[in-house]
This record gives structure tokens, sequence and C-alpha cells, in this order.
């Protein structure tokens, strides 16, 4: 379709366009286009008469589409249906739209949320419809997470999460995201017991999945997070120790087991597969537990020479104590 | 969709991308996540031998050492990364240890920012409202490389941000454009970064007091603009304005560092907001944040050290914004910075570590508060007793290594490139850059060994045990050694001893191997990480100052927000600098995300940023004159340095804080 220039229109003629007051030599000037240069001057008008009105929004739709990261269009736009009580569901269609172009733009979803508030608890299956739909594109998109849980929290619709959770996870178990919304919808959802409630089943799930990518960081940041830093209590609860030991078996340099290795010793349960590679043995020879803690930093310095640096600090830090 | 798009939509930074660019067209670090564009941009026409590309363009799947047989996107994705780096790591590497060919291409650098002063092409209209942005990416940038700011581009530059002043305080991404707090946070600090009375005057201090108050949220958030979202960005830009302006009241401060602490999620990190996941753009600017409200001390600082230092990739060398994401140029900063600013807690978090049950993965949830700790707040300015600290900031010396850049050496490796720049008559235009070579602190002739090497690294994916994968790793190593063996005549001056620094010991030519960790200093070897806290009289009121033990000297009082009292840096600084310098570095100049991604002013200032904080994390303070062996490459690749809360250059952050230290806004 062929665009008509603003001054060509006859319903904007009565509209004097306003420059752009840059100065004589500013600084990182924009080359804009002939079309960017007219219609933010046509905006600059409506926005010094602060005028509410359908053109207004049509308007806004062809700067927005110019530069959507324009916050001020954005915001003008929301006066703009507010005083026209455009109807919400319809600004969401264009919400949609836009979002085929710009799925991270944090205007856009901002607006998204200002315009779901407003229809309300009914709104709710769309919004978590829509970000589905946005995940299946960039599973990890982080405004559609952070949408998500808005509408969760402010409009509802908690019943099917585990299992979106779930699903995602087994499409790529490496998915943070989808780690990080299963936390968040343990402790948040008001139709669920609870973090401590849950802990236990919720530590097997992470064990589970951590045996299916053993170097898989995100499970074992889970687990970590469900005890909230109580090792001694997590040890107690789950078989991760049982977990460490095989693993380790399995493979002396595993990172993950050896850091939890590490924690779980400065707790007092030893994994004695963590400080000699690949063989069970007893506790002699081992000396006293700070020297045990040094070895297993030590481990971690070989294993994850990146880091050595803090395998060191962790070690001058345990042994300090 | 074309590559100037993938440019030019990048981060309209009052907006999309702001701080820590979530790109609407290229995302965070997922370009290649969706659409596999290492693949598909690649260059027609462009000679320049290696770029990212080529190495992956075959799409075969490469297992690294440490993964997991089960193969998901994720881990797909992270191989190709992975094997795209450690091509680039293999062309460096017959130049280690001493990597004097490893250079930062100052001349180009420059060259390529000077330009955007003058002209951003119509593909900049998506970033239109963030010209502040821009200004204060490309001044930064200068300032790092120790550019020297002309008179006309500081008035420019006043004039031009004075046409974006709101009159009722703040700036806007643009003249006309309603107050964000993203903007005021740039546009201050490019006026603070061009410097003198005439720029710091221009900023109208009570009505900018007064926007801040106004963006002030219930809860210890602020909006980003009149009606506009909630997030830590938002928190941390106001606090680091107020800082830099001597605005800071208790008023802006309440309840920030509570409202940090809800950010901070099961990971360690911090998240936009509560619940939402960890990442690295909003952990820098919560760390920030507290700490210019005086109030580290609520956020788990142990958990958060775990949790950042675990966002180093060992192949990579660079930091990835979030758990199971790809490496990034720009979190070189946000991470390392993060790093940094957690240098500057140290004993915070070793009480936090001590007071809850030895595990170094936990943290003090509660937020209890220690001796220490309420010793390290002080550091801060006392919302109650502004300019408590000031007097010190007068006098803090400050060395030069301006002499150290006159002799710039270049190499004869390196300046095989130099007369490929075809950057002369470049427009400035996001799409003329697509094509830049991934390879410039490389030699030429390391060109096609490299090329080929990195194919063979590419060529089997074992299907096996983990163990296995280990063994193939190795093996490919091997030939890959053989292979990118540069058969320069040269070469011999950079031979490497096959057992003690051979790339890809642990299976792939990793920057954990190839650029090991300094060891870190024992207890008593004067290593930073142990701390006493003493308190001086200073202006009649009692200054806590952090002091390290045993050196009693000036230089190791902790300057407010500044410079100073440093602990130990407990990530891999040579890995990172090994990255933004072998991977980032676009040869006509510019810096990028990643090889195979275009170069943009975002990228560029911080790639710097995170490159000047990982030379000078080593020291006493960020401003002492690094040692040599912690400044990988030549010694003139060190960049100046800049105050770590408010990444503004040290010195423009003194004179800023001194000036306004004698006007207070009330």
């Amino acid at each position: 379709m062929v665009r008509i220039p603003f001054r060509e229109r006859p319903e904007w003629s009565d509209i004097t366009p306003l420059e752009q007051n840059d100065g004589p030599h500013p600084l990182v000037p924009i080359a804009y286009s002939p079309t960017f240069s007219e219609a933010m001057g046509y905006f600059r008008a409506v926005l010094a008469l602060d005028e509410r009105s359908e053109r207004a929004l049509a308007l806004t739709k062809e700067v927005i589409e110019l530069n959507a990261a324009n916050y001020t269009v954005w915001q003008f736009r929301r006066r703009v249906l507010a005083a026209l009580e455009t109807p919400m569901e319809q600004e969401l269609e264009y919400c949609d739209e836009v979002a085929e172009d710009s799925p991270k733009n944090y205007q856009l979803w901002y607006h998204r949320r200002w315009c779901a508030e407003r229809v309300g608890a009914s709104g709710a299956q769309r919004e978590l419809k829509f970000t589905a739909r946005v995940l299946e594109e960039d599973a990890k998109n982080y405004h559609a997470w952070a949408h998500r849980q808005w509408t969760l929290r402010t409009l509802g619709g908690w019943e099917g999460e585990l299992a979106f959770c779930e699903q995602l996870l087994a499409e790529d178990v490496r998915n943070n995201s989808a780690w990080n919304q299963r936390f968040f919808t343990i402790q948040t959802c008001p139709l669920l017991p609870g973090l401590e409630a849950m802990r236990r089943s919720e530590a097997q799930f992470a064990i589970d999945r951590i045996r299916l990518a053993p170097n898989n960081e995100s499970p074992w940041r889970y687990l970590r997070g469900l005890y909230q830093d109580d090792i001694r209590a997590l040890a107690e609860e789950s078989p991760v120790v049982q977990v460490c030991q095989e693993l380790l078996r399995d493979d002396g340099e595993n990172v993950q087991a050896l850091s939890w290795a590490l924690d779980l010793a400065a707790a007092g349960h030893l994994v004695p597969e963590a400080l000699h590679e690949g063989e069970p043995s007893n506790d002699e020879g081992r000396g006293s537990p700070s020297s045990m803690l040094e070895q297993l930093c030590m481990r971690l310095e070989t294993a994850d020479p990146i880091r050595s640096r803090y395998w060191r600090f962790r070690s001058q830090q345990l042994v300090r104590w | 969709m074309s590559d100037s798009a993938v440019s030019a939509h990048f981060l309209n930074a009052t907006s999309t991308g702001e701080l820590f660019h979530e790109r609407p067209e290229i995302g965070l670090c997922s370009a290649i996540e969706q659409r596999t564009r290492l693949a598909t941009t690649r260059t027609r026409g462009n000679q320049q031998g290696l770029e990212g590309e080529d190495l992956i363009t075959a799409g075969r799947p490469v297992v690294m050492a440490r993964d997991d047989p089960l193969v998901t996107a994720t881990s797909r994705e992270q191989a190709q990364v992975a094997a795209l780096v450690g091509g680039l790591f293999q062309l460096a590497a017959p130049a280690l240890p001493q990597a004097a060919t490893i250079q930062l291409r100052r001349r180009q650098h420059v060259a390529y920012l000077e330009r955007g002063l003058d002209y951003m092409g119509p593909g900049y209209a998506v970033l239109d409202s963030s010209r502040p942005w821009l200004c204060y990416w490309i001044l930064h940038s200068l300032a790092l490389l120790g550019q020297p700011i002309t008179p006309d581009v500081r008035n420019r530059c006043i004039d031009f941000l004075k046409r974006c002043q709101d009159p009722r305080g703040g700036y806007g991404g643009g003249p006309g454009q309603l107050p964000h707090l993203a903007t005021t946070y740039a546009a201050v600090c490019a006026l603070v970064t061009v410097g003198g009375a005439k720029a710091l005057d221009s900023i109208d201090r009570p009505a900018l007091l007064s926007f801040l108050v106004r963006m002030k949220a219930a809860g210890g958030g602020f909006h980003v603009h009149a009606d506009g979202e909630v997030d830590v960005r938002g928190s941390y830009c106001a606090l680091a304005v107020a800082h830099l302006l001597n605005l800071t009241s208790p008023q802006l401060t309440a309840g920030v560092g509570a409202y940090v602490a809800t950010c901070q999620t099961y990971e360690g990190g911090i998240g936009g907001e509560p619940g939402v996941e960890a990442h690295g753009g909003y952990t820098f600017c919560g760390l920030a944040a507290a700490l210019l409200a005086g109030e580290a001390h609520l956020v788990a600082l142990p958990r958060l050290l775990g949790w950042l230092v675990a966002r180093q990739g060992a192949a990579e060398g660079g930091f990835q914004g979030r758990t199971n994401k790809l490496v990034d140029g720009c979190y070189s900063f946000w991470q390392g910075g993060t790093a940094l600013l957690l240098q500057r807690v140290m004993p915070q978090l070793a009480a936090q570590a001590g007071g809850a049950g030895r595990g170094a993965g936990s943290g003090d949830q509660q937020g209890r508060r220690t001796e220490a700790e309420a010793g390290v707040e002080g550091l801060r300015e006392s919302p109650s007793e502004p300019g408590a600290r000031r007097e010190q900031e007068g006098s803090s010396e400050r060395e030069r290594w301006g002499d150290e850049e006159s002799t710039e050496q270049e190499q004869g490796r390196g300046g095989a490139n130099e007369g490929r720049s075809d950057g002369a008559g470049e427009k400035n235009e996001p799409r003329s850059t697509a094509g830049a070579s991934a390879k410039e602190a490389c030699t030429e002739e390391a060109q096609t060994a490299a090329d080929e090497s990195a194919e063979t690294a590419c060529e089997e994916t074992p299907g096996g045990s983990g163990r296995s994968e280990r063994e193939w790793a190795r093996k490919e190593a091997v030939q890959a050694d053989r292979g990118g063996e540069p058969d320069s005549a040269d070469s011999s001056e950079y031979e490497t001893d096959d057992e003690s620094a051979g790339p890809g010991r642990g299976g792939v030519c990793s920057a954990a191997e190839l650029f090991p960790a300094e060891p870190l200093a024992e207890p008593g070897e004067g290593g930073g990480a142990h701390l006493v806290i003493e308190e001086e009289e200073a202006a009649g009121r009692r200054t806590p100052a952090v002091r390290r033990e045993g050196r009693g000297d000036e230089a190791g009082r902790a300057g407010h927000g500044g410079t100073g009292g440093l602990g130990e840096a407990l990530l891999n600084a040579r890995a990172l600098q090994a990255y933004i310098l072998v991977c980032c570095q676009q040869a006509d100049g510019g810096l990028r995300d990643k090889p195979g991604k275009s170069r943009d002013y975002y990228h560029t200032c911080y790639c710097l940023s995170g490159l000047s904080a990982a030379q000078r994390c080593h020291g006493e303070s960020v401003e002492a004159l690094p040692q040599p062996r912690h400044v990988l490459g030549p010694y003139s690749n060190l960049l100046e340095a800049a105050d770590p809360v408010c990444n503004v250059h040290a010195e423009r952050y003194a004179e800023a804080i001194a000036h306004f230290a004698s006007r207070p806004v009330r």
C-alpha cells in the first residue's frame, strides 16, 4: 500500500507539524527519513495540543510503527485510549500485532499490562495464551516471562502453570527461565501448599532432571533454592548425597556435584567420592575437617579452572572457621 | 531481516534494551537461539578470512567436553558458540603466554566512535528515544580510551542535552520527549564525562530532584517515567544520578535496599522485578542501587557471588547474562562490574557467609547486620550527613598511565591487519558493519590454518557418554593444535610448551585453559579479602573507612562512591579480557556481542567498560596503575579507570563530586 504523506491527507490539513528542536550542531544527529521526520512533526503538534481523538490514536500507531521504543508516544496513546474509552480487548489485539515485530520491546509489554489490568480477571487466559505463544518462538523471552508472572499474580489463572513449566522443561531441561517460573509458581501460587510443604517432592523433581543431564546447572540451583540454603535439611530430606556420590563415581570432575559435596561437607555431610575420585573410601587419612574442605576446594580448582580464584576464596573462608 | 535491522533495532535504550538490551530483533543473547543467525548472516565479499559464521556454517553440532550427552536447544546453541569462540582462541593461542599480539584496536575504535558523534544513519531512528544514551555510550567509550574531549564536542553535548532536559526536571530520549530515568542517567553521565563547570551547571538540579522524587514508587522502587514501569533499573538510575549530583536524601533511598532484596532470586542473582529470573543487567543495577542506598547488607551477598562467578563461561571467558544463556560481550561489564562492586563489600560478604552456617552458597537472608556491615555501609554517604566523605575525594591521588599510551607497539603480526580497515569512507550506518572480521588479534597466515582446525573441531559429534566425549575432545584438541600452528616466520617466537600451555589441555581450546587465572593471594600475603574497619575523625564527624590490613596509607582508603578498598577479584579477569579482545573487537573498530554479530555503540561501551574493570580489579583501587601481568596483551591495552558504581571516568567522577559537594540542593 502506498503511504500518503500527512501533508496530503485532508484530515490533517488543520495541523502544522512541529519541527524537532535539535539545535544547530547536535551531537549524535540522526539522518531521519522524510517519512519519520514528517510523522514525528505531526505527533509533536498533536501532543502539544493534547488532542485526544481518533485521528490522534491512529497517528500514534503510525509513529509506533516507525519507532516502537518511543515511550512518549505510548504514554500519550494511553491518555487517548482512556479519553475515548476504547475497548481494551481491541487494544490488546493491536498489542498482538506489534509483538510480532518487537517481542522484546519494554514499552509494548508495559502497555499490554496496562490494558490487561483494565480488562481484569476475565482476561487472564488471553494473556497466558499470548505469552505461551511468544515463548514458543523464544522460550527465554524475559519480558514474556515477566508478563506471565504479572498476569498470574494480578489476574490469576494458576491452574495449569506447573504443567506449563513441566512441558517447557520436557522440551529443554536447560531452560532456566522455565525453572525460575516453576520456583515462582511453587512459592506464590495460592492453590499450592507452598515452598516448605512441597520441597521434598520438588527436590525429587529436580533430581530426576539432574540425572538426565548432570552438568545442567539449572536444577542444581533450583534444588538449593528449595531449601533456601539449608543444606542440612536438604541432605536429610532428599537423596542429594546419594546422587552426588553416584555422579562423582561416574565422573569425578562433575563440577556441580563437587560444589555440592563442598557445601554438604561444610554442613557435616561427607560425600567420600568427592575426595577420592571414583572410589569409595573410609574416613582414615583424610585429616581434619578443614583439610578435607580444603581438598575439596582444590579438586574444584582443578575441575573448574575458570573459577579457581573463587574456589580458593571459598577454601580460605571455610578454613578460617 | 537484514543486518541493518539487527544493528538498528537494538536497544532503544530508554525502552527496549536500556541498560542491558533486550533487543527487539536480536534479543539479549538469543539471536542464535532462534534463527541460527550466525549461520545465515555470512556476508559475501567478506574477504577478511575467518568470520565466526564460517566455523558453523555447516551447522554441525559440537559437543563440549563438559556437556552431557542429552542435546537440547540450549546445549546446541552453546556448543556452536563455544566452537566459534574456541576457533578464535585457537588463533590467539600461539601468541601465548605473552599475548603480545592481542591488541586493543584503539585507533579503529576511536574512529568508529567519533563518526557516531557526527552522524547516525536513518537506521538509528529506532534509537530516537535513546539519544542521551548514544551520547553516553560514545563519550564514555572515548573517555575510557583516553581520548580527549574537544571543546566543540563538549559544547555540542551541553547544548544538545539542554534541549532534552524537561522544564520540570530530568532528561528525555530526545528534545521534547518525556523525561525518563534511564535517559536522565545517560545524560548526566555524559555531562559528567565531558566535564567542566559549564557542563555540570547545565543540569537543573532542583528540578531534577523533584523529578526523582516524583518517580519514587511505593515499596522502594522507581517508575522509569511518569506512569511508567517500576523495576530495578529505575532505582539504580535514580540513585546514581542523585549520588553524582549530591541530591541523595533519605526520601530517595528509603526502602531501596529492601526492594532490591525482594528482586534477588533463589539463584542468587537479581531480576528486574520480584520473582523474575536473575539477570546480569538487573544484578548490577540492584547491587549498585543497594550500595548507593547504604543497604548492601540487605542483599544476600555470598549467594550473589556464587551465582555471579558461575556466569563466566569456561570456554568463552566472557559472561552470560543468565544461567544457561549464551555469552555476550556487554555482560563483561554488567557481570564483571558486579564482581568489582562485590570486591568493595567483602567484609559484609564475609560476615554474612560466616554468620550463615558456612555454606558459601549460603547467605544471610535476613539481612542481619554485623559490625563490619555497619562499618562499610558508612562508606556510602549517610543520608543524614551529606558531604561527609567529600573531603577525601579531592585529595585522592590519581596516577596517570597516559605516558604508556605512546609506547603502543605495532607488533608485526597485529600490523598485518592495518591496511584492511575499510572504515575510512564508511557512512555510519548500522548496516555497514555486517561483514567485519573477527580475526583482528590474529595473523592472516593463521587464518586458513585455524579455519581448518576449527572445521575439524566441528566435525565429529560422539554420541557416547560424557567420558568418551572428553576423550574425543582431547583427541580433537591435538589435531586442532597441529592445524592451528601458524607457519608464519615468527611463529617460533610464540611457540608454546605442549606440556604446560598447550591449548585445549582439558579437551577444547577454552578460555579457562588458555588464560588461567592468577592464583588467589593467601591471607597475609596482602590479599584484599581481609579488610579491617577503622573509624576516624573527619570533618568533625566519625567517618568509617576501610583500610587494608598492614597498609595504613591513603591509597587504601575507600572513597565514597569512587575508588579504593578493593578486596580480591574472584573472577578470571584474564579470560574476560581475552574474550573481549579476541572475540568482540571488529577489525574496523567497534565492539560487539559475540563473533558473527555486528558492532554497535552499546556493546562498544560495555565491552570497553568491562575491559577496564577486568584490567584494574587486582589493584588497591581501580585507579591504581595495574601490574603488567594483569593487563592482557601489551600494556598499551590499558584503559582509563571508571568509577565502579556510576561507570563514568574516574577523574571526571571526582570532579563532579567535588563540584557539587559545596552546592547542596535543599
